[in-house]
C-alpha cells in the first residue's frame, strides 16, 4: 500500500501543524526544515507530507493526489470543494469580516457599492445573503489598500487581529464567519483507508484539543 | 484576434490511440456485461430541452448545464443520461412490458469546472432498471455494479452502499428551515462533525433522539458493523425501514461472495432530493474520483408522466480509465501486425495478400514503398513484420515472429 500523503498549507499554520504533530507522537522536524526536497518523510516513514499553498492543498486532496490536508476554512468555502472536512483543529483562528473607513455607509445605502477582496466567491455568496448588489473588484496582494486609493468602498477578507485594519484607518463592519484551520480528508480514500486514516485522525484530534486547552 | 486553433476548451481533451482503444474496450466490457443481463443499449441526443432537467426531482445545478437558444427556445447539451433515459421510456417505450432494463454508453457535459482540472466532458456507461423495485431489484443493481467493476479490471475497488430513506426519515422529525435543512444535508455530505453538532444542538430540545442519530450519521460508515450501531441509534420508522432494506440487500450480496468488495455509508446523503431509496458509489485505487454512482430514484419519472419506479447506475468511464492507467501504465499506443510494401506492377498482389491476413485477425498496413525504405519505416513504426513484393513477384520479409 502507497504510503498516507497529506498537504499542509505552508505559512501561517506550518508552524501549529507542525506542533499538533508533534503532540501527536509523530515526527515532523522534516517540515520545518524541508530544505529543497518537495516530498517528507514524517512519522516513522509511513507518511508523507507536502507543503503548498492554501488552493493547492485542496486541489492535491480533491484530486486524490493526496489523502489528507490542513487547510484554512477560508479556502475551504471560497473553493465550494468536495472533500471531507473531518476535523476543526482550532487553531489558525481568524474571521472573515467587511471593514472599511469609519462610518462608511455600506449596509444601507441604495448607490453604487464597490467592494474590493481576494474571496471572490465568499464575497458573492455574502452579499447575495445580505441582498446587497455591490460590485466585486478581485484583489491579490494587500487588500486594504484598495480603500485608501479610493477603488473600493469596503474589503471582504480575513482578519486574525486587526492590526493592519486599524494602522490604516479601516475598522470592522461587520464580521462575515469564523475561520480556522481544518483537516480534509479525500472522499475515495477515507473509505478505501479507513483503519489508517481514523487512527490519524484520532491521533490528531487529541492532540489539536490539548493545543486549545493549553492556550 | 490570435485564432484558437492548438488547443481544446478547459475541460475537454483529445484522447490518443492508446487511450482511446482502452476507452473502447472498456466501455465494449461494460456493455457486455449489461447485456447479459438483459440490458440493451439505447441513445439519446446530444441537444435535449432544457426542461427536461429541471423537473422537481433534479440534483443538477442549472448553472452546471450548458444552454443554448434555437428559435426562441433554450436546449441544454446534455448534462446526465438519467433523465434522458426517463424520458425516452415514458414517452417512446411507455407501453413496454416491465421490468424494462435499458443501458447507455455517452458523453455528458457540464460547465462550471474552472481550471481545477475538472473534466467538462464525461463519459458515461450504465443502466437503468424501470418497474421493478424491493430487495431483489436492488440486488440485481448491485450485482450488475459490482460485476461492471470487476469487468472493468479496476484494483482494490468498493462498492458503496447508502439508503436515502434514513436521512429523509430522521429529517421528518426535526423542524428544520429550508436553507438549514440544505447545511444540514451538506454538512453531514462533507463529514463536518463538529460543525453538524453545533448547527443541530438548537434543535436538540425538540427531538433529541432524532438530532443525535443525525449528527452520529457521518460516522455510520465501513462494514456490516454499522448496522448494530445505527438499530441502536435510529427509531424512526422510515429511518429504520432504510436501514433494514440496506441490511437484507448486504446479507443478499454476503451470500454472493460480494461481502469483502462492498462498503456501507448511512451517511450517504449527496442528492438525497433526488434519491428514495438505495444509493451507490464505487471507488478504486488510483483516483480520487467516484468510478461509479447511482441508485433509485422513483420519484424520477413523474416529471415525464409516467407512473413508475426506476433505478440504476453509471460508470464513469474516465475516471475507471484514469484508475487504470495509474496503477497499470500508461495505456501503450496500438502497433500494426504486419507492413506490406509493394512495387506499384505488385499491387495486386500485395493487396490479396493483406487480405487474407485481416482476415485471420492481422492488422495490416500497406505502402507503396521500395523494400528498403519499408523495412525503415516498419522500425520506425515498431511493426514487427514487414513483406515486400517486388517487379520479380520476389518476396522479400523479416523473420516470421
Amino acid at each position: 500500500m502507497n504510503k498516507l500523503k497529506i498537504a499542509i498549507t505552508k505559512g501561517r499554520l506550518l508552524e501549529k501543524s507542525a506542533r499538533m504533530f508533534e503532540l501527536a507522537g509523530i515526527e515532523c522536524s522534516s517540515i520545518l526544515s524541508p530544505g529543497r526536497q518537495l516530498l517528507l518523510p514524517i512519522g516513522s516513514g509511513e507518511m508523507e507530507a507536502v507543503l503548498a499553498k492554501a488552493p493547492d492543498v485542496i486541489t492535491y486532496v480533491e484530486h486524490g493526489v493526496c489523502d489528507l490536508g490542513i487547510v484554512g476554512k477560508d479556502t475551504i468555502i471560497e473553493h465550494a470543494t468536495n472533500l471531507y472536512e473531518i476535523l476543526d483543529l482550532g487553531f489558525g483562528r481568524c474571521r472573515f469580516a467587511v471593514a472599511g473607513p469609519r462610518d462608511t455607509d455600506f449596509f444601507t445605502c441604495g448607490d453604487r457599492r464597490v467592494v474590493a477582496t481576494k474571496y471572490i466567491n465568499v464575497s458573492k455568496r455574502y452579499l447575495e445573503k445580505k441582498q446587497i448588489d455591490a460590485e466585486l473588484i478581485k484583489i491579490d496582494g494587500s487588500v486594504e489598500l484598495a480603500p485608501l486609493l479610493g477603488l473600493s468602498d469596503v474589503i471582504i477578507d480575513i482578519v486574525e487581529t486587526g492590526s493592519t485594519l486599524k494602522a490604516n484607518g479601516l475598522e470592522i463592519l461587520e464580521e462575515v464567519c469564523p475561520v480556522s484551520a481544518r483537516l480534509v480528508v479525500n472522499t475515495a480514500a477515507l473509505k478505501l483507508r479507513k483503519k489508517e486514516i481514523e487512527a490519524l485522525v484520532s491521533k490528531l484530534a487529541a492532540a489539536a484539543a490539548e493545543m486549545e486547552k493549553k492556550k | 484576434m490570435k485564432k484558437r486553433i492548438y488547443t481544446t476548451p478547459e475541460g475537454t481533451r483529445d484522447e490518443l490511440q492508446g487511450r482511446s482503444a482502452l476507452l473502447r474496450r472498456t466501455e465494449d466490457g461494460l456493455l457486455t456485461c449489461f447485456e447479459g443481463r438483459g440490458y440493451f443499449e439505447v441513445r439519446t441526443p446530444t441537444l435535449e430541452h432544457y426542461d427536461v432537467f429541471t423537473g422537481d426531482e433534479s440534483t443538477l445545478d442549472p448553472k452546471n448545464i450548458y444552454k443554448l437558444i434555437d428559435g426562441g427556445q433554450i436546449l441544454a447539451i446534455r448534462p446526465d443520461s438519467t433523465a434522458p433515459v426517463g424520458r425516452l421510456a415514458s414517452t417512446k417505450l411507455a407501453t413496454s412490458p416491465l421490468p424494462l432494463r435499458l443501458s447507455y454508453c455517452q458523453t455528458v457535459l457540464r460547465c462550471g469546472g474552472g481550471n481545477r482540472g475538472a473534466r467538462t466532458e464525461t463519459r458515461q456507461c450504465g443502466i437503468e432498471l424501470v418497474g421493478a423495485e424491493g430487495l431483489w431489484a436492488d440486488l440485481e443493481l448491485a450485482e450488475a455494479a459490482l460485476t461492471a467493476l470487476k469487468v472493468s479490471g479496476l484494483e482494490g475497488y468498493k462498492l458503496e452502499l447508502g439508503h436515502a430513506g434514513i436521512f429523509t426519515g430522521l429529517l421528518k422529525g426535526i423542524s428544520l428551515d429550508e436553507s438549514d435543512r440544505e447545511e444540514v444535508m451538506r454538512l453531514t455530505a462533507s463529514k463536518n462533525y463538529s460543525a453538524l453538532k453545533d448547527l443541530l444542538g438548537n434543535y436538540r430540545e425538540e427531538n433529541p433522539a432524532a438530532v443525535d442519530a443525525v449528527c452520529r450519521l457521518p460516522e455510520l460508515f465501513g462494514g456490516s458493523e454499522v448496522f448494530a450501531a445505527a438499530e441502536e441509534l435510529i427509531s424512526e420508522p422510515e429511518a429504520l425501514a432504510g436501514v433494514n432494506a440496506l441490511k437484507a440487500l448486504y446479507a443478499e450480496l454476503e451470500k454472493l461472495g460480494f461481502g469483502d468488495d462492498v462498503l456501507l455509508d448511512l451517511g450517504l446523503v449527496n442528492g438525497m432530493d433526488y434519491y428514495t431509496g438505495v444509493v451507490f458509489g464505487a471507488y478504486a485505487h488510483g483516483t480520487g474520483e467516484q468510478v461509479l454512482s447511482g441508485g433509485r430514484y422513483d420519484g424520477l419519472y413523474k416529471n415525464f408522466g409516467a407512473d413508475m419506479t426506476a433505478s440504476g447506475f453509471a460508470v464513469n468511464v474516465d475516471a475507471v480509465c484514469d484508475a487504470l492507467e495509474k496503477t497499470g501504465g500508461r495505456a501503450a499506443t496500438p502497433v500494426s501486425d504486419v507492413l506490406v510494401c509493394f512495387a506499384p506492377s505488385n499491387a495486386g498482389e500485395a493487396f490479396a495478400f493483406a487480405r487474407e491476413l485481416r482476415s485471420v485477425g492481422k492488422r495490416v498496413e500497406i505502402a507503396a514503398v521500395s523494400g528498403a525504405e519499408g523495412k525503415r519505416l516498419a522500425g520506425e513504426k515498431h511493426i514487427a513484420r514487414w513483406v515486400y513484393f517486388g517487379n520479380d513477384s520476389e518476396k522479400e520479409e523479416t523473420p516470421c515472429e
